[in-house]
């Protein structure tokens, strides 16, 4: 199924799309206001995006020293190089202290590979503690947005998730009333749990520490309180120093949803102590997307989710359209670099509008990415029908004669069987008028007034 | 080869040079005629509150609080000997400590626990308070990650207001997981 065919699932429910696009709509707005409270913000984002780029540019000495100093304040590094090796150290790292139950704090990476079904079909209790992850993880879907995983979702379906689960009052829609029975039902959770993982927003080089932001507080909560911490990281997330951080700590919130800095930004370094801290980095196909020229640059991303609140196309198709981890334009990039194939749709969801590529905090060039993508796609042989279609284009547009022939006959046949003109523009039609067709072509427009003026 | 060996090859592989380019110079960062009203101000718009008091009345300020969020079991930062179980201290209603630095353009103010009995309670407690001295805000992030020492503290965070979450229709909720209310005591 393609991105449009599964974006009409989602428009099917007029109200909710509408309401979709203007809740995100908001967000990007607040996120302009952020923004133009710092007089130096494109300089920051120059400076963050150069820094990304000197990182990549040594990421194999930035993680070596990142390993050494974390090392040496007595956290644990494991490697994983893909999916399947990050779930079996957790297990592990679980099993060898008889952990069973567990809370974890929102993180794309453990998405990505799968950790939730995977701990709970060996037997073990797994908790998303985020409120968002936490009713996703209810109603067995992935997240929607990268920041606002169940941003898709009306109150009222919250009210009966909750009514189903933690036996809230039926018809309760109220959020502050919802949080409250989460906060509740994740506090029991929280006390009981044996180990905590999270995610990880930044690990510093330099320091060998970790660093994690959160409005809710629930990364804190997950590992003040058990004696494991898991962390788990990509190899993309280290930055040299602590006075990098500060770029990026001041670009991520206000990026993400306007605020200048989420409500905790907390600093690990080392375990606790009388606790154990591990540090899992995973690379799971990063170092391939390392290796392509062309695309290396999303490695840079520091997951604000920005891209996806000012893109027409996610707000009105909503996340699940993507079908892939990450949606919206970052996700239509790495999604396809990873597998063209299955989301070869995703490039072509785009409408170049470039608003992505303007609100990126460490400027990924995200729409020249997707345009180039198409490319790439095509050629390698996903897409047969473009590839005929396009060279049906090219043979049109270089041979005049033959350009205004078939011209004519599409006027005649859109004038006469206007049914037929509006099913070949069927996608563009459905809400949407198609403009009636003029009588004459533009050339003829040009070559008849050209004679009114030779006549007078 | 061990996945550790696996990936930084792969990793030394795929790696290009960079092109050379010209490091942006650093920009002047942004910076406030009163950082003190900047902190409040940026505290208020995050759902907490500063409140300025002289040295001498800090515990007057803290006595009012108290009253204020109607609370009878409260801690203060200072060693309190034992160490009481989690479900204990998620009983606190109001927790009160000493804050480092404080950031003028986002509120935040860093907070390394000296126990851990601490660092829970600062998420667990209904309330907390965190007392700054007004001297020590700076103006930018930049400023603050050069005053502190956040490698040797082990465990410190910068808190900005109370925990908040809109996960539900993007509709605002103060107290998420931690406390519902963030006040700040800016001593002179
Ligand atoms: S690509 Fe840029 S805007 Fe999109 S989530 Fe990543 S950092 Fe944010």
């Amino acid at each position: 199924m393609s991105h449009g065919e599964r974006a009409d699932r989602f428009t099917a429910d007029r109200a909710r799309a509408a309401w979709h696009d203007a809740a995100l709509w908001h967000v990007r707005e607040r996120r302009d206001a952020a923004a133009r409270s710092v007089p130096e913000w494109e300089a920051l984002r120059d400076l963050a995006a150069d820094i990304k780029a000197r990182t990549l540019a040594n990421l194999a000495g930035h993680l070596e020293a990142f390993e050494r100093n974390a090392t040496s304040r007595g956290a644990v590094v494991h490697w994983a190089a893909d999916a399947s090796a990050h779930n079996r150290i957790v297990l592990e790292l679980l099993r060898a202290r008889g952990a069973t139950r567990v809370v974890k704090s929102k993180s794309m990476l453990t998405e990505e590979c799968g950790l939730n079904p995977f701990l709970e079909r060996h037997g073990l209790e797994i908790v998303d503690t985020d409120l968002g992850e936490r009713i996703v993880q209810l109603r067995d879907e992935p997240p929607s947005h990268i920041v606002l995983p169940a941003i898709h979702l009306r109150k009222e379906e919250v009210g009966e998730l909750f009514h189903a689960h933690l036996g809230t009052e039926a018809g309760l829609a109220d959020p502050t009333l919802l949080t409250a029975a989460a906060r509740v039902h994740l506090r029991e959770k929280f006390l009981h749990a044996e180990a905590g993982i999270t995610g990880v927003n930044f690990a510093i080089a330099e320091t060998g520490g970790l660093v994690i932001c959160t409005n809710e507080g629930n990364a804190d909560l997950g590992t003040a309180l058990p004696p494991l911490h898991i962390a788990c990281m990509g190899i993309e997330k280290v930055v040299p120093s602590l006075a990098d951080l500060a770029v990026f700590v001041r670009l991520l919130a206000r990026s993400a949803t306007g605020q200048p800095i989420t409500a905790y930004t907390s600093h690990f370094h080392g375990p606790r102590p009388g606790g154990e801290l591990h540090i899992v980095i995973v690379d799971n196909g990063r170092s391939d997307l390392l290796g392509r020229a062309e695309h290396a640059r999303a490695l840079a991303c520091i997951r604000c989710g920005a891209c996806l609140n000012t893109c027409p196309v996610y707000r009105r198709s909503g996340g699940h359209s993507y079908e892939a981890v990450i949606p919206g334009p970052i996700g239509s990039i790495l999604a396809p670099v990873r597998d063209p194939e299955r989301h070869r749709s995703l490039p072509y969801a785009c409408t170049m509008c470039g608003s992505c590529t303007n609100v990126c905090p460490v400027k990924i060039d995200l729409h020249d990415q997707l345009l180039r993508l198409r490319t790439e796609i095509v050629t390698a042989g996903h897409l047969p029908g473009r590839r005929r279609a396009s060279r049906l284009a090219s043979l049109l547009l270089r041979s005049p004669a033959l350009y205004a022939a078939t011209g004519r006959v599409a006027r005649r046949l859109g004038r006469l069987l206007p049914g037929l003109a509006k099913r070949i523009a069927a996608p563009w039609t459905s809400s949407r008028g198609l403009p009636d067709l003029p009588k004459k072509t533009f050339r003829e427009q040009i070559s008849s007034s050209e004679k009114d003026l030779s006549h007078r | 080869m061990s996945d550790r060996d696996i990936v930084l090859s792969r990793i030394r592989a795929a790696t290009r040079p960079v092109s050379s380019r010209d490091t942006p110079s650093a920009a002047s960062w942004l910076t406030f005629d009163d950082p003190a009203a900047r902190f409040a101000e940026v505290l208020e718009s995050v759902g907490g509150r500063a409140v300025a008091v002289a040295p001498a009345a800090l515990t007057t300020g803290v006595e009012q609080l108290v009253r204020d969020v109607g609370a009878d079991r409260v801690w203060f930062d200072v060693a309190q000997g034992g160490i009481e179980p989690p479900a204990v201290v998620a009983e606190l209603q109001l927790y009160v400590a000493r804050g480092g630095i404080a950031v003028a353009e986002n509120a935040a103010v860093w907070v390394v626990p000296q126990t851990i009995r601490h660092r829970e309670a600062l998420l667990l407690a209904e309330h907390v308070a965190l007392a700054v001295e007004r001297r020590t805000i700076v103006h930018n992030m930049h400023e603050a990650y050069a005053s502190i020492d956040a490698a040797t503290a082990g465990f410190g965070f910068f808190i900005s207001g109370p925990s908040k979450t809109a996960d539900i229709e993007q509709a605002l909720v103060i107290g998420a997981h931690g406390p519902r209310s963030l006040t700040v005591f800016v001593v002179t």
